[in-house]
């Protein structure tokens, strides 16, 4: 027994000796590993900035970039994401001369499940076609998360014949929730829609059996293609969506059919009556918000009894239908009444900021006997209550006493409706300020009656006897006293809410100003890029055209123009109708526009092409939702396919820009937190404007100027990392609560974030006109030195956006 | 004496048994534990969270983060939670009728208006005074309630919440910015999860900037250096182990997350327990095996939520003590599971393990000890044997704590200094000398407790981060 246990422990203990040499040794292994990694990113980042600005050729890159292959791919896998155009392709090439490509091909071919699987992430992130065959085989793995991986390799080379197998694979033999198949197909791409859509209409006209295809029951798989059909908002199958609405009963399907209808916002015949009375609360709330977004004020009625429904979704699906409807009024009316539906409408009347009636505020079944004081009500006093003048003081002393009494009464009345007040997003012009005139007003009057008293006192003192003077200045400091707490308190309150309206107006403008200047800056500096990834994802152009002109934009005007010459026939067949036509001419003069911005070219064209056909697309959806719209216009299908080819060209044009939904600005009462985005985001566009005067310098000084230009280039990202770096410092500072940032906004005097805006604004735009002189003036003469002195003074611009930041912070920061 | 003798020999014998599969256990789920994390770490390597960020598929989330008493901790960690990287959230506080200045805090700090909102009431709970928005922080919402207990405030917070899923944060915490993504990805990813958990781990004498753990430093006491090592364990390879076996019992009422409908379902937190986050998963695995439904209930290793342990012996005392008296109440409460075939392995391996090891170890550990000397006293077995016994007793008490810090040094590498290496390894042995034996006399009171139905969570401390 002794021996075996003895054997037992030394073996154990050997065990335990053996785990701690791993943990050295793999403590060991790391450090070499990752100092390894930083050496060899250390040499190949250069390489890869003089390759991208053509200092050195591809040869020369692909020698000095090699194996280990994971490891240069970890390298490039920040640049593969971020950039695109002209560098990208560059990239790509580059890849493919290191053998990193080749590299990943033969693993996926020849490699251990790992590596395969590895492999195919990486060949779908690069788009390379020629491993279709091999990600076709992982995908009928019988791992499923090998599956999935394939599949998404797959989708991210968009390969339309591969839809079916993703579809199948994912829906049939991995457990993904619908949400991940969804958000795995769509990576597909919008140009998948017209398959997609010629699938159900297959299966509608039953030639298509899709749980065959599939290999899941027809809900499922129809419900997810309408899931990547809304999420392309793809509008030619409206009427096979309306076809199935009306004879489709299976809920699921109904669900997806509301939630594609929903972000088409494009107007329905089919009565959406039965689907308001619905047994499924899922699709009573589904239709109630369908309605909302379309507008159609067809059902006013059903909404405002779903108000009262039995599930909370409903009422609050139907409350914000009603509010989007306009029927605001309607709710008002409803809150204030004691009927079911008056608890919903409250809440989503105060949502919104709307001011309540003041009878008949939601009451909480927990809240019971406390009323509860709601943001957007704002208790303005009635007339006559205590809003009325102070009575005029007579000069006795009881006179002055009255008055004074009458003017505490109101001030502390107009205190305590001021205190209630409780301010809410969106409640810019309130009465609120107009209380707060009013107070400051009434202070004024009570000071001034003070100082009656006090005169009074004097001259009483002089000459009308000691003893009544006495008394009168006992009453004096009594009342001096007395009121003195009161007028400090409002004078505190009034000083605390007027800051607090200057927020409302300030922070809103600012932050439009704000918006405006980073929309401005991003599209300066990423015009050159976008536009070459936009004309190549629209194939307008082949590469050798794009070498000659960076935007000719002719391929674009041309195409747009033949769609105005379409409007303009429309606009002839529609004019019937004065309001349609108004709109028609609208669209006219957004075309004009468009052609004279454009017909001008040059590097400034695309955001203003970008707008235009942002509010081209926004023109046509409303043109089509308008209700004097014929039923069936002679020209609608023209229209239709009009929209289509926008639709193709829209999307990929727009998607680089903010635009609503989630995440959007909430204005004015967006938080700190939100602004510093704002600034960020300019910050970072600093970053690529630096990269951007770096592509323009290497392109106009030819490849000879070698690591000096390469150094000053990467001295002034520093210089821009380096902010980035303080930026981020008190944005985290400023979220725990405690930086220089948080300490502003404490103070109330925060708004000097304005003042670094309106720097960088000033640094930004010298900067940009620095690197436009720079250029031109390195493309005709080649001059070494004049190039290298140039730098320096851009070098300085940017050091100087630099101090304008520090101007700003290190103060606070010295105070802290 | 020849009788007791054999019943005493029997008894050692089944000490010993008891003794080598509490190890083997240890050992299998370090084995599978460590497949597990492989391949775990594999998946994350080649999925690209960032996705998640792009993509309107994900599922918006209700934070709730109950809260009594917690005035030094409470402003950051919802600073914590409001830096989450997450693309729609809401976080919903519940003060529990705090006697401190809990509520004056997060007025102060946040602003906070009476709200409007209106919600159902599935699960029932004490009064709610006052609900209240912020008005810097739009998806902030702060339940003023009266005092119910920490899963009564849950079930508040529950109520309140208008997202499918639900994450529980203690109000002590705070939790890795990209650690949301992490622990919702599962949710996206496969249809049966229910319910996910994520590591805790310990935040004393971290740098904490930002209401984020910016870097990991090793606890000043000894009693933290214990629970160190302890944690890991439980963690890296406790219930990765267990979760892959489909046999998770607990997930931490510190950071969990689950799908709404399904606590509803459930009635929510059990109000008469104050093991509330392991009774709710015993009870959720009952109700889906009633349903007949296949799921699974997960644990991520890295979506990391950090806390703060007792540094000072009663409180660590108290704690333990309660963990016990909350482990035998959510058992005993779920008693059906016990060894049931219609639960899988769930009712044959994971509840009998917790049932015999966890909520009984101790009494065995003791009775093991007396028995051992009782034996030794009566000269049945020799003093050398008895020392090789408890030799490899230490050493297989040394050895999964040593695996997890290998795991840990293969994988997460949170402790970046050899320092901190070496001196975790040598707290890892000395466990076994002293803390080991006190802690098991704490879960022994633990017991004790419950057999007298004592109630309450007793004081906290608290220190701010």
């Amino acid at each position: 027994m002794i021996r075996p246990l003895l054997l037992f422990i030394q073996g154990i203990l050997l065990i335990i000796l053996l785990l701690f040499l791993l943990i050295l040794f793999f403590r060991l292994v790391y450090f070499f590993k990752e100092r390894n990694e930083a050496r060899r990113s250390a040499i190949w980042e250069p390489v890869l900035l003089f390759y991208l600005h053509d200092l050195i050729s591809l040869q020369e890159a692909a020698t000095s970039l090699g194996p280990p292959y994971p490891h240069l791919f970890n390298f490039l896998t920040p640049y593969l994401k971020n950039i695109r155009g002209k560098e990208g392709e560059k990239l790509q090439e580059l890849m493919e001369a290191t053998g990193l490509t080749d590299y990943f091909l033969k693993k996926i071919r020849q490699g251990r499940l790992k590596e395969r699987v590895r492999a195919a992430r990486v060949l779908g992130i690069l788009g390379d076609t020629r491993a279709l065959p091999d990600l076709k085989a992982l995908l009928s793995s019988p791992d499923s998360q090998v599956a999935f991986i394939a599949a998404q390799a797959l989708s991210y080379l968009g390969d339309r014949n591969m839809l079916i197998p993703v579809i199948r694979t994912i829906l049939s033999r991995t457990p993904t929730t619908f949400e991940g198949a969804t958000g795995l197909t769509v990576r597909f791409g919008p140009e998948i829609s017209p398959h997609v859509l010629d699938l159900i209409a297959r299966w509608k006209a039953n030639t298509l059996d899709l749980e065959e295809v599939f290999g899941v029951p027809p809900f499922q798989s129809l419900s997810l293609l309408l899931d990547i059909l809304g999420h392309h908002q793809y509008l030619p199958g409206m009427d096979l969506y309306q076809s199935l609405l009306q004879e489709d009963e299976h809920p699921e399907i109904l669900i997806h059919l509301f939630k594609l209808l929903k972000k088409l916002e494009y107007p329905v015949k089919v009565d959406l009556k039965p689907f308001l009375q619905h047994s499924d609360w899922v699709i009573r709330s589904q239709a109630s918000r369908l309605v909302g977004s379309i507008q159609d004020n067809c059902y006013q009625k059903e909404l405002t009894g779903l108000l009262a429904d039995e599930n909370w979704w409903v009422r609050y699906h139907a409350g914000r239908a009603l509010l989007e409807l306009g029927e605001e009024t309607l709710l008002q009316e409803i809150s204030s009444s004691s009927g079911e539906g008056a608890k919903m409408s409250r809440y989503i009347l105060s949502q919104e900021g709307r001011s309540l009636q003041a009878t008949g505020r939601e009451r909480n079944t927990h809240l019971e006997g406390k009323e509860p004081n709601y943001s957007g009500a704002f208790p303005f006093p009635a007339d006559g209550e205590g809003k009325g003048e102070a009575p005029e003081a007579g000069d006795d002393l009881q006179g002055i006493l009255q008055s004074l009494a009458a003017g505490e009464e109101r001030f502390r009345h107009l205190l305590a409706t001021v205190a209630e007040w409780i301010p809410t997003p969106g409640q810019r012009d309130s009465p609120f300020i107009m209380t707060l005139d009013e107070m400051e007003e009434s202070r004024s009057h009570i000071q001034a009656l003070l100082e009656k008293l006090a005169t009074r006192k004097r001259s009483l003192e002089k000459g009308e006897g000691e003893e009544e003077a006495q008394g009168a200045g006992i009453i004096y400091q009594k009342k001096l006293l007395q009121l003195e707490d009161l007028l400090l308190e409002g004078k505190k309150m009034a000083f605390n809410t007027a800051i607090f309206a200057v927020h409302l107006e300030e922070r809103g403008r600012a932050l439009e100003v704000m918006a405006h200047s980073f929309l401005e800056t991003f599209r300066l500096l990423f015009g050159s890029l976008e536009r070459m990834e936009i004309l190549l994802e629209e194939g307008f152009f082949s590469p050798g055209v794009r070498e000659e002109n960076l935007f000719p934009g002719i391929p674009a005007i041309q195409k747009l123009t033949s769609l105005l010459t379409r409007i303009q026939l429309l606009f002839e067949k529609g004019r019937q109708e004065h309001s349609f036509l108004q709109q028609l001419l609208g669209i006219q003069h957004t075309f004009s526009l468009l052609m004279g911005v454009n017909q001008e070219g040059g590097s400034g064209s695309v955001h203003s092409l970008l707008e235009d056909l942002d509010q081209l697309e926004k023109d046509l959806t409303s043109l089509c939702k308008h209700p004097l719209q014929p039923a069936s216009p002679p020209w609608r299908e023209e229209l239709s396919s009009i929209l289509e080819e926008l639709a193709t060209l829209a999307p990929p044009l727009l998607k680089s820009f903010p635009r609503e939904g989630r995440g959007r600005m909430v204005h004015p009462f967006i938080s700190l937190q939100e602004e510093l985005q704002v600034v960020e985001t300019l910050l970072e566009s600093l970053v690529s404007l630096d990269l951007l005067v770096r592509v323009e310098l290497a392109r106009s000084v030819g490849s000879g100027t070698g690591i000096e230009i390469g150094s000053l280039t990467l001295s002034l990202k520093e210089i821009v990392s380096e902010m980035m770096g303080l930026l981020s410092t008190h944005q985290e500072e400023d979220r725990r609560g405690s930086g220089p940032l948080w300490n502003w906004r404490q103070k109330k005097d925060w708004y000097n974030v304005s003042g670094l805006k309106q720097d960088l604004e000033e640094e930004i735009g010298q900067l940009v006109f620095t690197g436009e002189e720079l250029v031109r003036g390195g493309e005709g003469s080649w001059d070494r030195e004049w190039v290298t002195r140039e730098i320096s003074a851009l070098q300085g611009e940017i050091s100087g956006v630099g101090k304008a930041w520090q101007r700003v912070y290190l103060p606070t920061l010295k105070r802290k | 004496m020849h009788l007791l003798l054999s019943i005493l020999l029997i008894t050692d014998y089944l000490a010993i048994g008891y003794f080598f599969l509490v190890n083997g256990t240890y050992l299998f789920l370090n084995i599978t534990a460590f497949f597990t994390l492989r391949r775990y770490w594999f998946l994350q390597d080649v999925v690209d969270h960032s996705r998640v960020f792009e993509s309107e598929f994900y599922k918006p989330l209700s934070i709730i983060i109950p809260a009594f008493n917690e005035e030094k901790t409470i402003v950051e960690n919802i600073y914590s939670a409001l830096s989450l990287r997450y693309p729609e959230f809401e976080i919903v506080v519940v003060d529990d009728g705090s006697t401190d200045d809990t509520m004056k805090y997060l007025q102060d700090e946040f602003r906070l208006v009476p709200s409007a909102r209106s919600f159902e009431t599935p699960l029932q709970t004490s009064t709610i005074h006052q609900v209240y928005d912020s008005l810097d922080y739009p998806q902030l919402a702060v339940i003023h309630k009266e005092n119910g207990g920490k899963a009564d405030s849950l079930n508040a917070g529950i109520n309140f919440s208008q997202y499918p899923l639900v994450c529980n944060i203690d109000a002590d915490s705070l939790i890795d910015s990209t650690a949301l993504l992490r622990i919702v990805e599962p949710f996206v990813m496969d249809k049966r999860v229910v319910a996910a958990g994520g590591t805790v781990r310990i935040a004393n004498n971290c740098r904490v900037k930002g209401s984020q753990v910016l870097e990991v430093r090793l606890p000043k006491s000894s009693w933290s250096l214990f629970q160190l090592v302890e944690y890991l364990r439980a963690f890296l390879f406790g219930r990765v182990g267990w979760a892959r076996l489909n046999g998770l019992l607990i997930i931490s009422g510190a950071f969990g997350v689950f799908r709404r409908h399904h606590l509803i379902a459930a009635g929510g937190y059990r109000r008469d327990t104050v093991g509330e986050d392991m009774e709710l998963v015993l009870r959720l695995n009952r109700m889906l095996k009633e349903q007949k439904r296949e799921y699974r209930v997960t644990f991520l290793p890295d979506p990391v939520c950090w806390t703060q342990v007792p540094e000072d012996r009663k409180s660590l005392q108290r704690q333990r003590r309660r963990w016990q008296r909350g482990l035998g109440e959510s058992l005993l409460m779920n008693r059906q599971i016990f060894f049931n075939p219609r639960y899988g392995l769930l009712g044959l391996v994971a509840y009998p393990f917790f049932f015999f090891v966890e909520f009984l170890g101790p009494i065995i550990e003791f009775c093991g000890y007396l028995l051992m000397l009782l034996t030794l006293l009566l000269g049945i077995g020799s003093e050398e044997l008895f020392f090789l016994f408890f030799t490899a007793a230490v050493l297989l008490g040394i050895l999964p704590s040593t695996l997890s810090l290998l795991l840990e040094e293969i994988s997460y590498r949170k402790f970046v200094r050899l320092r901190d290496a070496v001196i975790l390894f040598l707290f890892a042995m000395a466990e076994n000398f002293g803390y080991r034996q006190i802690n098991s006399f704490w879960r022994l009171q633990g017991l004790w407790d419950l057999l007298l139905k004592k109630k309450g969570w007793g004081i906290q401390k608290r220190e701010r981060f």
